[in-house]
């Protein structure tokens, strides 16, 4: 309870206010709920992970993601269930990637739609764009449940035996090209400290996992992974 | 620039900040960091815009990750959970304030910013269960309130019962935990009967077992950043 993921509603909460002056609108003093501007990469970018499953022709873009979001800020059920439908296999995708049983993330998807519906009115502050905000949810719950199973003293082999996130040519291929521009700045870091990276956010790893399963202490794991942040981020932004 | 850029040990505050989002994304600091992260959150846009950005380049980790077939079962158990059937089961249909016996809801809709953190109108949903209560003043008091924690949430609801304050005054809410000084958590918008708040960490993790505060005030609240008139009404926060 107390080392909760960090959480897009948990913070972006308390930016928001005024939800019923005009959506966009920057608020002119303070620390008020001031919309960050959208990488145009994502504004017009469709969701369309619909062929990949085979079941399913989602059409929706990011620009429908958010005007549902938007609808159930405003306690619009129906929009919530399309959102629901348009966005849980995904969801649910993330947290059996995650938590690697389907029990557990029937649960997480559980929580993190009950978190949507009661922090849609606080999406606008964060500044994130839709499906970051949806899927930095399911991400956080997820990691928040396989941290607590293994602080329960459930050992490790279950989050070991999460399939590394490496793409194959095929799925690299398919993807946008936030992966390809990512993958392409974690491939400039030394090949341990990408993964170190990519730990962390599939497997929640802690420095003191990290440091572990590397054999070097902790400071030093800190400082490691410190430098390489940035050194992405110097990547990323070029 | 390419100095400090370069410099494998010394980070800029900008490079510091940058880093530290990251970290706050891949929930790499402890709870004490992240709540001083998230207090500078509250405040500092251009920190906030760092863990956007961030948050979008980490997402991309996830776009390889095949979408799987929700069961129906997932929807159904969302659904009852937010909107449990009325009328039949009585326990877990009773609303939010109904479990406090405070009666019918109405939403209130002033959202006001105080202090920092921010107040925001509260979806009120019913099958809310929160874990800590408190009532402040007695039952027959003309200064009442209802207050009410979830922890899951991190949310705090207030309901003021009676009388609003006087003419040119305003109502301050404190938090005031064992011995320490009085901390502001809000000054009650006037007109207001409701109200929810996600408590800053550091003032979330305090809140059972302390006492919750109303003071007469200036208006818009104490000059000081200390109650400065009467205390109109107070309790404890208890587990629920």
């Amino acid at each position: 309870m107390s080392h909760r993921a960090g959480d897009p509603c948990a913070f972006s909460v308390q930016h928001i206010e005024e939800d019923g002056e005009e959506k966009g609108k920057i608020a002119p003093t303070g620390a008020r709920g001031i919309r960050i501007n959208r990488p145009a990469h994502a504004i017009g970018r469709s969701w369309r992970d619909g062929n990949r499953g085979g079941t399913r022709q989602t059409m929706a873009t990011l620009e429908d993601i958010e005007d549902l979001i938007a609808r159930t800020a405003l306690a619009d059920r129906a929009a919530f269930q399309k959102l629901y439908q348009l966005t849980s296999a995904k969801l649910f995708g993330i947290s059996l990637r995650v938590l690697g049983t389907t029990s557990e993330a029937e649960e997480a998807v559980q929580d993190s739609y009950i978190k949507i519906w009661r922090s849609a009115g606080r999406y606008q502050a964060g500044g994130y764009s839709p499906m970051t905000w949806l899927i930095t949810i399911a991400r956080n719950t997820a990691i928040d449940r396989l941290r607590a199973r293994r602080a329960a003293g459930a050992d490790l082999s279950e989050a070991d035996a999460v399939p590394s996130s490496d793409p194959g040519p095929e799925a690299l291929a398919i993807a946008g090209s936030e992966r390809a521009r990512l993958m392409g700045c974690l491939d400039e870091l030394d090949a341990d400290r990408a993964e170190a990276v990519r730990g962390a956010y599939l497997m929640g790893l802690t420095y003191q996992e990290l440091a572990e399963s590397y054999g070097i202490p902790l400071n030093t794991m800190r400082t490691w992974l410190r430098r390489s942040l940035r050194k992405l981020k110097e990547c990323l932004t070029r | 620039m390419s100095d400090a850029m370069s410099d494998d040990t010394t980070f800029t505050p900008g490079e510091e900040d940058m880093v530290l989002a990251a970290e706050y994304v891949l929930t790499l600091l402890g709870p004490s960091e992240v709540a001083a992260f998230e207090e500078r959150l509250v405040r500092e846009p251009a920190l906030r815009a760092l863990v956007a950005a961030w948050a979008d380049d980490f997402v991309a980790m996830t776009d390889n990750i095949d979408e799987a077939r929700v069961p129906p079962r997932v929807w159904r158990a969302i659904h009852q959970r937010l909107w449990p059937a009325t009328g039949a089961d009585t326990t877990p249909a009773m609303g939010f304030w109904a479990r406090l016996g405070l009666g019918k809801l109405v939403v209130a809709a002033s959202v006001a910013a105080m202090f920092g953190f921010l107040v925001y109108q509260s979806d009120m949903l019913p099958g809310d269960h929160p874990e800590f209560v408190a009532t402040l003043g007695a039952a027959d008091a003309p200064v009442r309130f209802a207050a009410a924690y979830d922890v899951d949430t991190g949310e705090l609801r207030m309901r003021r019962e009676g009388q609003g304050a006087a003419a040119g005054r305003s109502y301050e809410l404190w938090l005031i935990a064992g011995d320490a000084a009085p901390v502001s958590v809000m000054v009650w918008p006037a007109d207001t009967t409701e109200q929810a708040l996600v408590l800053p960490a550091n003032l979330a993790g305090v809140l059972p077992g302390a006492t919750l505060a109303i003071s007469d005030e200036p208006l818009g609240g104490s000059p000081t950043g200390q109650p400065t008139g009467a205390v109109l009404a107070a309790g404890p926060v208890t587990a629920s």
